[in-house]
């Protein structure tokens, strides 16, 4: 592909609004807030989120339900094979390396 | 100082107004863990609405030469990397590093990780996100991974890695996700034994699936028994922390057990309906769950077919059809800092 038909399709790839979240761009703002802020001024700003999140939070809970079932759920889960937890667990700790860039 | 000390305040004030209210930040995990632009496009495209949040695995053997290219990935469409950080290595699969890492034989490495992590950040574009969530040990409840089962050690290498993070300065652009399995499969049945500290943690976090009837041991179960208990723990005990479910999926209904993960069910769940169960979820987040301010899809056929949008799945259109309202954000806010 010559530089030309790249830059056309980088153009369109960034123009789309359904690929690129083009809201999340004015993040820089906060960061370069928080750049700013001696350390005990940060602490006093996400003490105050903090305050602001349990405000929010227990505004209202959710009636509990379901507690047998995940009782059931993590028994069972408990006794299975050690085979069938490896498989679980090796499909998420080890990526697809084929992915790596340079493999 | 006093000027600069005021528009500071003032700032920090702002921003603080611009989350009081309740909402969700949505994202997902899409195949290939940023290693695919057409993956995490994929998704973007039939979600209609792109993600604020892409998380990703990855652990013990890999640094910011690998992870500066999927995190590059991620913000190049305008996400924050959740960088699901897992304590292992592939040349001892089943050994658990925690008292290694506590220890200090994992130094070089998590060094290496620090100045890789300030080198990428140093190189996104300006107007891009240049932070990331880092889930480190997640579903430490469970049984399956080596570093799960074993609270102190946990706690200790969890708040020995985030202190050399301070040290290092970096902390105020890493959101550090605490992350349970929604069930205690393991001998301590107390999340709360596994809690580094207030100052320790930026979010906590959930995991849980809907197996349907495809172990021996489960049924078809709805977000609230799915979900609700776990989260009135979290709540109750950590009330200043905003909540993320960093993994949620749903079996389809016509998925038969899988012997190789151990399922053991029946297709008893055939005549449920996966529409249904997300449309419920995304209308219970929010009328009565405003604790939650972030939810990732797992969205990846593996175990069972827990994605929304590839072939033969279903819950794609209650999806996009209930994450149109503005309750629902594809930005990310420093909800937590």
């Amino acid at each position: 592909m010559n530089k030309t038909k790249y830059f056309a399709l980088m153009l369109v790839i960034t123009s789309s609004p359904l690929l690129v979240n083009q809201n999340a761009f004015a993040l820089d703002l906060p960061d370069k807030q928080i750049a700013a802020m001696s350390k005990a001024e940060y602490m006093a700003y996400k003490e105050t989120k903090g305050e602001e999140q349990r405000a929010l939070a227990m505004s209202k809970l959710p009636e509990v339900v379901g507690e047998d079932i995940l009782e059931q759920e993590a028994d069972g889960m408990y006794m299975l094979p050690q085979q069938a937890l490896d498989n679980w667990g090796n499909g998420r700790m080890f990526p697809d390396r084929s992915l790596v860039k340079g493999n | 100082m006093t000027k600069k000390f005021t528009a500071i305040t003032m700032g920090a004030a702002l921003l603080s107004c611009s989350v009081a209210h309740a909402d969700t930040i949505l994202g997902a995990y899409v195949k290939s863990d940023g290693w695919s632009l057409t993956e995490i496009d994929s998704w973007n495209t039939a979600a209609n609405k792109p993600m604020a949040i892409t998380n990703l695995f990855t652990n013990f053997d890999y640094n910011w030469g690998n992870l500066k290219y999927q995190s590059d990935n991620i913000a190049s469409r305008g996400a924050v990397p959740m960088i699901t950080w897992m304590p292992v290595v592939s040349s001892r699969p089943k050994a658990n590093l925690l008292t290694e890492i506590v220890n200090g034989q994992w130094d070089t490495y998590i060094n290496g990780w620090i100045n890789g992590f300030k080198w990428w950040r140093s190189g996104v574009p300006a107007g891009r996100p240049a932070r990331i969530m880092l889930r480190f040990g997640h579903e430490f409840n469970g049984i399956w991974y080596p570093w799960g089962n074993d609270p102190q050690n946990f706690k200790a290498a969890w708040r020995y890695i985030y202190n050399k993070f301070e040290v290092a300065g970096i902390n105020p652009y890493i959101d550090w996700v605490w992350c349970a399995n929604n069930s205690d499969v393991d001998n301590v049945k107390d999340i709360t034994q596994y809690y580094p500290g207030d100052m320790y943690v930026d979010w906590t976090s959930l995991d849980g699936y809907n197996f349907g009837s495809n172990y021996s041991w489960s049924t078809w179960k709805s977000f609230d028994q799915t979900f609700s208990a776990p989260y009135n723990k979290l709540v109750i005990n950590y009330p200043t922390k905003p909540i993320i479910i960093a993994e949620v999926g749903v079996a389809e209904p016509s998925d038969l057990p899988n012997p190789t993960y151990g399922q053991d069910g029946n297709d008893m769940d055939r005549a449920q309906s996966k529409e249904a169960w997300v449309a419920d979820m995304f209308s219970r987040i929010e009328s009565s769950y405003p604790a939650i301010r972030a939810v990732t899809w797992f969205n990846i056929n593996k175990e069972l077919s827990w994605a929304l949008h590839k072939s033969n799945n279903t819950g794609l259109q209650a999806y996009k059809t209930t994450t149109q309202s503005t309750y629902f954000l594809n930005i990310y806010q420093n909800t937590a800092k």
